[in-house]
Formats: C-alpha cells, structure tokens, sequence
C-alpha cells in the first residue's frame, strides 16, 4: 500500500515540473481600467519618422477616396478613450511651410468603424484631414461595449502634390505644420 | 418635492456630459525636401532673357542694340537652395566639404564656317545682389538669424588664364575672344546653420559688342554657351 501511494505521488510531482519547464508567449493583453467619466486624447509621434521626406515614395498622393483606404507612411499613434457614448474629435491642420513655401497635405486617422463581441476586435477606416486650416469632425461611437476606445490607432501622411511638384517649387529645406485635436462628448 | 429634486439633478448631470471637452492636444509635423548633393542639384538656377526662360536650344538674337560702347542687358538670372553642407553622417557628423560653388564657363561667340571657327568678340559684366536667407537679406555685413550672426563669403576664382577679369565686390566683369572664361563663385556661411535655410541671389548678366568688333565680323549667326554647374568643394 505504501508503495503503491509514494509512486503516485512520484508521479504528480514529476508531472508539475515537466509542465513548469515550458513556457509560451500565447498573446498579449493590454488591461486598462478607468475610474470616473474620462474623455481623454494623447497623441504619440514618432521622432524616428519626423521630420519625414515630403517626396518619399510612401506619402505620394492618392486619389481622394484611396485616401481613406490606403495608409500613407506612418509618423505615430493616437489613443482616445471614454466612457461616454458618443465623442467628436476635433482636428485643424495647417499646411507644411518653411516661412516661404508651403503645401498641403493630409494626415490620416485610424478610426474604429464596428466592434466584433466574439472576437473583442475592431474594424478600422481611415479618417483623412486636410491640412487647410479649417475644422474637421470625426464621430466616433462606443458599439455597445461600454466606452469608445481607439488604442494607438496608427496615424499616417500623405501628400496633396507629386514629388516632382513638390521638386519644382521649393528649393529645399525644413518644412513645419501644427496639428491640434480636441475631442469633446457628442450627447 | 423629491421628485422635483432628482429632476434638477438629472438636468444638470445632463448639461454637464454636454459641457466635457478634452484638452487639447497641439503638435509640431516636420517634413523635409532633400535635393542630391550631386552636381547641379543642391540648387536651382534659372536664367530668364527678357522675362521668358531661356533653354540651352533657344538662340538669344543680339541685334544691333548691343553694338555700342555700353553694355546692356540680356539676362536675369536667380539662384537658390537649401543651404546645408553634405556631412558625413547624413544630418549630423563632420562636414564633407567647406564650399558651396557656382561656376559659370561662357564660351566665346562662334560661327563656324567651313573646318574654321570666326569668333565674334564681346563683353560681359554679372551683376550680383546680395543674398537672402529666407527673408533676410544679408547685405555686405551679414544678417542677424537665431542668435548668430549669418555672413555669406564670396570668393570668386577664375580658371581661364592669359586674360583679364575684372573683380569688383561681387561683381565680375571681362571680354570674351576665342576662348572660354571659367569663373568659380564659392560661397562660405560662417555659423553653419544647424538645420537648413533657403537662401537666394539674383542678378544680371550685360553683353556688349564694340562697333570695330562688330564691322570686323562677317555675317552669319554667332553661338554662345554659357554652362553652370553647382558643387561642393573642400
């Protein structure tokens, strides 16, 4: 009887310590958790990518509708979160200048479009703004889960002119524009 | 009483959600246009004869107008660039080079008849402004930018030899028989700029024929060329 006992027991410790000896990265999670209402906006640059190369091959432009289906070169995330049903965010965007030239451009957004419950995954759209100076509004819903939650969407440019444009009308240099976002509750 | 009390507060939670706005959040986009620091394309030039762009296949007709003792103008001519130095490491490190250089190589007026060469001898005179970086106009005694005086030194070498080129300022000035003139503008800034400014100069280009020179020729049509290139140099 004792034996048949210290074998088992043999065998159970065995057993953990071959499972401890594995160990696999299956995903990462990210928890967030919010105390109170909050309505909050960071945006995230990327210094690696800025100042970037206005006649580079991945901010070329592209038709007006490709501009909110095709990402241009990435330059950093954007985070908004709330616990509120219904935000607008709020975005102006001046056009690149070095005191002398200028040209437009577009920074485009990515924006959640639908919640999938069963997989807890969003579909995402591109929401392109035009560096004219003016207003541009986003809605952005909360899809039945609570908050309204874009976690470092990426952000891209792209820009308004061709590379041999841009070429032929500036002799070079530093160009610099600001972009502002505010985002307030949509009730 | 109570139910009127849970109103009011229902009604100002209300106003409340209306009222809440983010901080806002400004940001600094940077983008740059590098032109080649190879030949040529470091800056742009432009000469324009009477107001229109005047190609390398376009002939210049010079009419009697430019027979006399005065010269007279025949171009503009503006150039520009981003003003950086090519620096080992891309943006940062030791410069490459020292100087910026312009070289301007007019040949002389020809015709060519049979297997000879006639030459038609003229003057010519650039008349240089002084530059500007972006909007501040350096002037002879440079220009006060970001905390740092901004001079642009001139030097101005000439290639051909066996002739005479006047040099005056940055002026430069001289007459053109059967061979060409090479004259090299290098250009220093003191204070290398940390990032780059767009500088500009412009400027005329005056031609002249003297009345022997011009009866002495025969008639036919006359070619000149006049070349710039654009380079560092050490």
């Amino acid at each position: 009887m004792k034996r048949k006992y210290l074998a088992i027991l043999i065998l159970l410790l065995s057993c953990n310590l071959f499972a401890s000896s594995y160990s696999y990265l299956a995903d990462t999670f990210r928890v967030k958790g919010f105390v109170a209402h909050v309505l909050q906006v960071t945006l995230d640059l990327d210094m690696s990518a800025l100042p970037f190369n206005m006649t580079g091959d991945y901010v070329q432009p592209v038709s007006e509708s490709d501009l909110q289906t095709s990402p241009g070169l990435k330059i950093g995330t954007w985070t908004l979160f709330s616990d509120y049903a219904h935000v607008q965010a709020n975005f102006t965007l001046t056009p690149l200048t070095d005191g002398v030239d200028s040209f437009d451009y577009y920074i485009q957004f990515t924006y959640p479009t639908a919640y999938n419950e069963s997989t807890n995954r969003y579909s995402y759209a591109l929401y392109p703004v035009a560096s004219d100076g003016y207003l541009k509004t986003l809605d952005i819903e909360e899809f039945g889960n609570g908050f309204v939650n874009i976690d470092q969407g990426n952000i891209y440019v792209r820009m308004k002119d061709n590379a041999n444009t841009v070429n032929k009308n500036t002799s070079g240099g530093q160009f610099s524009s600001t972009l502002t976002i505010q985002v307030n509750v949509n009730d | 009483m109570k139910k009127i009390f849970l109103l009011l507060i229902l009604v100002f939670n209300s106003m409340l959600c209306f009222a809440v706005v983010s901080d806002p959040i400004t940001a600094n986009i940077t983008g740059y246009v590098m032109k080649s620091s190879d030949n040529n394309k470091s800056v742009y030039f432009t000469i324009t004869h009477n107001d229109a762009d005047t190609s390398s296949d376009d002939p210049v007709q010079i009419g009697s107008d430019y027979v006399g003792t005065d010269l007279k103008k025949m171009f503009s001519w503006n150039f520009g660039g981003n003003y950086y130095r090519t620096r080992k490491n891309g943006w940062s490190g030791d410069l490459l080079y020292n100087y910026l250089v312009i070289k301007y190589t007019i040949s002389p007026l020809t015709s060519k008849k049979g297997q000879g060469e006639d030459y038609l001898p003229f003057s010519y005179e650039f008349d240089a402004d002084y530059t500007y970086v972006n909007t501040y106009y350096l002037g002879s005694q440079g220009y006060w930018i970001n905390n740092s005086i901004k001079i642009l030194t001139d030097t101005i070498e000439v290639e051909t030899e066996g002739t005479d080129i006047e040099i005056d300022g940055i002026d430069v000035g001289g007459k053109i028989v059967d061979s060409p003139h090479v004259i090299k503008y290098k250009y220093k800034m003191n204070n290398d700029p940390s990032y780059r400014y767009k500088w500009t100069r412009s400027g005329d280009i005056y031609i002249g024929i003297s009345e022997s020179d011009y009866e002495n020729a025969e008639a036919s049509t006359y070619r000149c060329t006049i070349t710039i290139e654009i380079y560092e140099e050490e």
